[in-house]
């Protein structure tokens, strides 16, 4: 039995049904453990530690009653502070909400709730997802457990570091360019960007309504998977849900990619310029999927800059009218850098935004063309994280994003841990999948991650066992 | 203020104006710094659209 703050979800549910441990022992630890330790990342805004122990004793009352709620029933999570509680603050990490505190939960909120998982608290993410790292906002900007002086990349920053750190087992993040993706990739975990449409948005923050999505993370794609099939599902309340049947997604997590065929834009890793190490860790990556039954094949898609101009003009555009109030009567409610993003999109004309529209139309045709002859489609997710500080204004537009293609088009995709640099810090791959084949990209992400054998390495900080188990 | 070319200050205060934006002299001052980049970025979405190149105003993926 590895040490009880780094058990997964799945082992985590096994032990609960063998009674071999219990979901109040379990989340009083880990709730000792972020007190103990999380001033190091500082990846909590929130900790809910009376609703946890609530939520917990209430999980391990179900299970001596015999009554067993799914695979998340007594499973800690914690949510992204975009995400709304009821009853909780929700901050969105801006001065401008410091007090919010919503009256309902949002779906993906409620949905945990009644599936038995136990809320351990709101985390660390950009001011309103969008504003990169920052100090003059509600909070300090979350660490990388990895190395705290390095940043856990974001949106979804405080999740990611949170999981990696053994603070909660699973978490929701939210991704509008890569902001489920990004966090994952920094801190060695997986984080899965689901079909457009494929989780309800509803009771979120905003970023750009056309390209956010959320999505599971965990420390690995067999918990995404797991967390997946409980936030799955049309919601009528969302204007971009799908109704779209939700399939068993553990069912396909067989060990082997036989017959599977993955594409590689090899165009891209050049455009994003991946460091020699990267691409190393990458080609090791095809081998393994390539001993598992996937055949490795070329494939070109259009320039990461024509994604990232379709994304940003839109974005921007959809920013602007989202924070207009804000922008206008309380400017210094915000933080420099967020206002320093969306106030651009004051600029953009009518003409602008339907170009971009038009853009995206032809990306996302291009896209499923390539998806016609693949299955899946692999690269690298992003270079091992860099050093915590201020975000560089021009960054904003001159950074090659390999994420931000799959939520122009809506596909999904997942970043799981492909290994560690000669500094310690992870590197990360990303797979996506045809539109609402989310268990082939999980099926793939699964079988590498049994092969490969990176998820037994956790941070040394918080290494230290919080819980002896039975 | 950043030292931007006059045209840019030019441009920025009249596009500013049709967005109804007052913004501080330090958020003009951000705006200009960031025009650059914007204006690029905005030339390169010019493509050879026809009549029937729909924009994906309504985006549903499923329709791709």
């Amino acid at each position: 039995m590895p040490e009880s703050n780094f058990m997964t979800a799945a082992e985590l549910a096994s032990a609960y049904r063998a009674r071999t441990i219990s979901p109040v022992e379990v989340t009083r630890a880990l709730l000792d453990h972020v007190e103990a330790r999380d001033r190091f990342i500082d990846s909590f805004l929130t900790v809910t530690r009376e609703r946890a122990m609530a939520d917990a004793r209430t999980a391990e009352q179900q299970f001596m009653r015999g009554e067993d709620r799914g695979p998340m029933q007594g499973i800690p999570y914690g949510l992204k502070d975009i995400i709304e509680t009821a009853g909780i603050r929700t901050t969105g990490q801006s001065r401008s909400l410091a007090n919010h505190v919503p009256a309902q939960d949002a779906a993906v909120a409620a949905k945990l709730a009644k599936a038995g998982g136990v809320l351990i608290g709101k985390n660390t993410t950009w001011e309103f997802a969008h504003g990169g790292a920052a100090w003059d906002v509600v909070g300090p900007p979350a660490h990388n457990p990895w190395n705290p002086d390095h940043h856990p990349a974001g949106s979804s920053s405080g999740t990611g570091a949170a999981i990696a750190a053994g603070f909660i087992t699973t978490g929701i993040g939210t991704d509008t360019g890569g902001s489920v993706r990004m966090p994952a990739a920094a801190c060695g975990i997986a984080g899965l960007k689901p079909t457009y449409g494929r989780v309800s948005r509803r009771g979120i923050f905003p970023n750009s309504f056309s390209h956010d999505h959320a999505g599971p993370m965990a420390r690995n794609s067999r918990d995404v998977a797991m967390m997946l099939q409980v936030i799955a599902g049309y919601d009528a309340a969302d204007p971009g849900s799908a109704d779209v049947p939700v399939p068993d997604y553990m069912a396909g997590l067989s060990g082997d990619l036989k017959g599977m065929r993955v594409g590689v834009p090899w165009d891209w890793l050049e455009q994003a310029q991946c460091s020699d190490g990267t691409m190393a860790a990458f080609k090791r990556a095809l081998e393994i999927l390539e001993s598992l039954g996937a055949s490795i094949v070329a494939v070109e898609l259009p320039s990461l800059e024509a994604f990232s101009d379709s994304k940003k003009t839109i974005a921007m555009s959809e920013l602007f009218s989202i924070h207009n109030k804000t922008l206008r009567e309380t400017p210094d409610l915000l933080g420099a850098s967020l206002r320093y993003r969306i106030q651009c999109g004051a600029l953009i004309r009518a003409e602008d935004y339907l170009r971009a529209m038009r853009l995206r139309t032809r990306l996302a045709s291009a896209m499923q063309a390539v998806f016609k002859t693949v299955d899946l489609i692999a690269c690298p997710c992003a270079e091992p994280a860099g050093k915590l500080e201020k975000p560089q204004a021009d960054g904003l537009f001159n950074k090659k994003s390999l994420t931000t293609p799959f939520n122009s088009t809506g596909n999904p995709a997942i970043s799981i841990n492909m290994g560690f640099s000669p500094q310690g810090l992870p590197y990360s791959l990303q797979i996506a999948g045809r539109l609402f084949e989310e268990a082939s990209v999980l099926r793939a992400a699964d079988a590498y991650e049994c092969a490969a054998g990176w998820l037994s390495h956790h941070p040394d900080l918080f290494k230290e066992p919080v819980l002896d188990t039975v | 203020m950043s030292d931007s070319a006059p045209s840019d200050l030019v441009r920025v205060t009249a596009l500013l104006e049709v967005a109804e934006f007052s913004p501080t002299p330090e958020q003009k001052a951000e705006i200009l710094d960031a025009y650059p980049h914007v204006r690029e970025m905005l030339a390169r979405l010019k493509r050879d659209y026809g009549f029937s190149d729909e924009p994906a105003h309504v985006f549903t993926p499923l329709k791709f």
